[in-house]
């Protein structure tokens, strides 16, 4: 991984369209503003991490288990 | 109509055309390899439906209409997250979440909704969203209860 030191106000430009800029710190908390091109999707890594594996978890079923919560869903409530 | 859309393809008894493929340019988290997928119904697994990966016969995804789960599902989004899903117009989106069957207890079963699948049926393009929305939950219950 690539490691850069930068002060408050300062930032990296990845390419020439993403430009990440340290805004704020506290000694615990760092604001960090992003500015990239519209298609470019940004996400808390540990946010699209759970989606990830939620996906993976999701992702093989059987034909058997599929009737049966097609039964329970229609005799919910 | 040109001989690839009308022609039938098969996986795992599926039967589908080219007209049917829904693409996910960017595939899916954990799935990134994988672009092409259709969807299949099945009166007895209503109000399911089968998402297939046609390149991966081994990964197919129960998904469900959100507002079956929740009415008043309602996600912000803005048409930054859609531009990629060439023109569209509210009625021309389908929405999906991906349903996590709890094999040892299938009442436990959950849905993603913080992470709908969008699909523009007038491109056949789809993709999924992560939401910046507290609302909704990765493992939202499906049959009642949170």
């Amino acid at each position: 991984m690539l490691v850069l030191t930068r002060k408050i106000g300062e930032s990296i430009r990845i390419d020439d369209s993403i430009k990440i800029t340290i805004v704020e710190s506290d000694g615990h908390n760092i604001k960090i503003g992003i500015d990239a091109p519209r298609e470019v999707a940004v996400h808390r890594e540990e946010v699209y991490q759970r989606i990830l594996a939620e996906n993976k978890k999701a992702a093989v079923n059987q034909e058997s288990d599929m009737s049966a919560i097609a039964d329970l869903f229609k005799k919910r409530d | 109509m040109n001989m690839e859309t009308q022609s039938k393809h098969n996986i795992d008894g599926l039967e589908y055309t080219e007209a049917d493929i829904l693409h996910f340019e960017n595939g899916l988290p954990g799935f990134e390899e994988l672009h092409k997928y259709v969807l299949s119904s099945n009166p007895d697994h209503e109000p399911f439906q089968w998402l297939h990966s046609i390149e991966d016969p081994n990964i197919r995804f129960v998904v469900i209409n959100p507002m079956l789960v929740n009415k008043d599902y309602n996600p912000k989004l803005s048409s930054i997250h859609l531009e990629s899903l060439g023109p569209f117009s509210p009625e021309t989106l389908l929405f999906f979440c991906i349903v996590t069957l709890d094999r040892q207890n299938l009442a436990n079963s959950t849905a993603n909704m913080a992470g709908p699948l969008v699909v523009n049926v007038s491109t056949q393009k789809g993709k999924q969203i992560i939401l910046d929305d507290q609302r909704y939950g990765i493992r939202s219950s499906i049959l009642g209860g949170n």
